[in-house]
């Protein structure tokens, strides 16, 4: 009898199913809500370590010089040196570790005084905001 | 967008903010979600500056006569507790403001009854129209 070839097709080296698969992407910022410097190279290396230990692993992309002009403020240049680390992952664990990155960003934006931190979730953009608080509000 | 990312979204307490669907391809995505953060940044610390912004003082000029009226109101009403007549005229304004805008909503809800009440009528007399023309058509048939 001839041997019959098994239609059921093997998956490709190194394919991973679409599906499964989900981008995080964090940005560190260079400075505090009121654009005081903030200690951004600590941040970096506390969100690698964060998704080092329950993301598998993430990468900083070196840090980008950009520059914008603000035009609702007279045209002012706005630079920026933002620090982006992209995490490939899935839903599955992003769903499991939230509660890890949730209390991440929140350390994150209280510890740096931030307005907010934002972060993308599969081409989503979504922010944690943190109110000014009212000492800051009155007096400056 | 699907449910699942608006559900993660809310279990970390964060807010949907856009959708950047080219935030994943490379260099050019990567500079592009930089760029989306970095404006949305400085809208965040304009709305701060905003927050933080001297509130408007409203200078009320007041005759002398008017001033030592309220103080010496301020100090018969309250005579241990050194109240201003700054202050008392202040807290006197806020009360009339309080009181006229009242005023002016409890005439607004007359007004509305009125007009419901008007509006009743007419429909009653709509009503008794239509069944005195049904009442007549019937006969003539």
């Amino acid at each position: 009898m001839a041997n019959r070839k098994s239609k059921k097709k093997s998956p490709a080296p190194f394919e991973v199913a679409k599906a499964e698969s989900s981008q995080l992407t964090l940005f560190i910022p260079s400075g505090d809500r009121f654009e005081n410097p903030i200690d951004q190279e600590k941040l970096e290396r506390s969100a690698l370590v964060m998704l080092g230990t329950f993301y598998a692993g993430g990468t900083a992309l070196p840090k980008g010089h950009g520059v914008w002009r603000d035009d609702e403020q007279g045209g002012k240049l706005v630079f920026d040196e933002t620090i982006l680390i992209h995490c490939y992952t899935n839903r599955r664990t992003l769903e499991e570790n939230k509660a890890r990155l949730h209390e991440f960003l929140v350390t994150m934006g209280t510890e740096t005084n931030q307005g907010a931190v934002g972060f993308v979730i599969d081409g989503v953009y979504m922010e944690i905001r943190f109110p000014l608080k009212t000492q800051e509000r009155d007096h400056g | 967008m699907d449910k699942w990312i608006r559900k993660l979204a809310s279990d970390l307490g964060a807010e949907i903010v856009a959708e950047l669907p080219n935030a994943s391809s490379g260099a050019i995505g990567a500079a592009q979600a930089a760029g989306f953060y970095s404006r949305r940044m400085e809208e965040l610390r304009r709305q701060d500056r905003a927050a933080q912004a001297p509130k408007e003082v409203s200078a009320i000029p007041i005759d002398e006569s008017t001033y030592q009226a309220l103080q010496t109101a301020a100090e018969t009403l309250w005579p241990k507790q050194k109240v201003s007549a700054v202050n008392f005229g202040q807290t006197l304004l806020k009360g009339l403001a309080i009181l006229i805008l009242d005023q002016l909503t409890e005439r607004l809800d007359e007004k509305k009854q009125a007009v419901q009440k008007t509006i009743d009528v007419n429909d009653a007399v709509a009503e008794a129209m239509q069944k005195l023309l049904n009442g007549t058509s019937n006969r003539s048939a």
